[in-house]
């Protein structure tokens, strides 16, 4: 299995400019920010993902969101390439987002699929930790 | 190299019986350093200042474990976990060398290796190893490059992991409730 020039250049983008890549932390316990963890040691994926949300009228935009990711390239890059597309959207938006959206945009292979789905689940989390704060 | 100061001789005399070199206790845990040093204040007491050597490839690691029996093993092949990083993305950052992950029947699987768990290292320990291997013509300039390959790369990957920034806080991972599918 080879990886695809896009996830090596996401991969390697975002471990030598991680502050421009989104990652950091925020403090999960502030109330415009809602955390997101999924996965397991055991299972060689962990990734963590944070929106920082303002409300907007009747709806919430994702103005910031940072990450923290354990995991092969393809999952570092998947969950790099999903902040990247979250960063703006509302809320409904961002639920739309589907694990096969960061399969396209990566060219993951079949065998590194389970790293984008892992991506998915972390915003759903995300958005409903938030979502029970308000 | 750099020189000490008195307050750090009794510092480290406090210490002499919690040391292996003069308490004998083979099987002692803790951090280690060269014992030389104490040597050097017990038996050079009327000095007040001595000259230790700082070896800058140890100074940032920590939480890195050989796996295998250090003396008992093949002495060409190194297999090192390096905590809280994931292997595959470690060999992606490695990519000036050719290393492998898990042991050596295990390398095109993803699965953590079976022949690490039955060394007694938990899963995560096992997805999180990397496999050196040294032939005849690898020389020592090579070793040097790999060695400030690997802090970099093990630095990045570690900035950039939740299971590592769990363990700066202080967070046991294994009391952590994890979501999985």
């Amino acid at each position: 299995m080879a990886y695809s020039k896009k996830v090596v250049d996401k991969f390697e983008n975002t471990i030598n400019e991680p502050a421009k890549y989104n990652v950091g932390r925020f403090d999960p316990k502030d109330m415009d920010i809602g955390t997101g963890m999924v996965g397991a040691p055991a299972c060689g994926d962990v990734m963590k993902l944070q929106i920082k949300c303002e409300q907007q009228g009747n709806t919430h935009v994702i103005k910031d969101v940072k990450f923290k990711t354990y995991g092969c390239g393809s999952a570092i890059a998947s969950s790099s390439e999903l902040v990247e597309m979250l960063i703006g959207k509302t809320l409904e938006e961002a639920k739309e987002i589907k694990n096969i959206d960061i399969v396209e945009a990566l060219e993951l292979p079949p065998i590194k699929i389970h790293c984008s789905v892992l991506a998915e689940d972390s915003i759903k989390q995300a958005i409903e930790d938030y979502e029970q704060k308000q | 190299m750099i020189l000490k100061w008195l307050e750090v001789h009794d510092i480290l005399r406090e210490g002499f019986d919690r040391s292996p070199m003069f308490n004998g206790r083979i099987q002692s845990t803790g951090p280690r350093y060269c014992p030389s040093i104490e040597d050097k204040i017990d038996r050079f007491a009327s000095k007040d200042k001595h000259q230790i050597f700082v070896e800058p490839e140890g100074w940032t690691t920590e939480e890195i474990y050989v796996n295998g029996d250090v003396n008992n093993k093949v002495k060409n092949i190194l297999n090192i976990s390096f905590a809280y990083v994931e292997g595959e993305s470690l060999i992606m950052a490695l990519k000036d060398i050719a290393v492998s992950s898990g042991s050596a029947c295990t390398s095109a699987s993803l699965e953590p290796s079976y022949v690490l768990r039955a060394l007694g290292r938990k899963d995560e320990l096992a997805s999180s190893s990397i496999r050196f291997s040294f032939g005849r013509f690898t020389t020592d300039e090579d070793i040097e490059y790999t060695l400030s390959l690997i802090n970099h790369a093990v630095e990045r990957l570690r900035e950039l992991s939740p299971l590592w920034e769990m363990y700066l806080d202080g967070i046991d991972l294994d009391t952590v409730d994890w979501q999985t599918h």
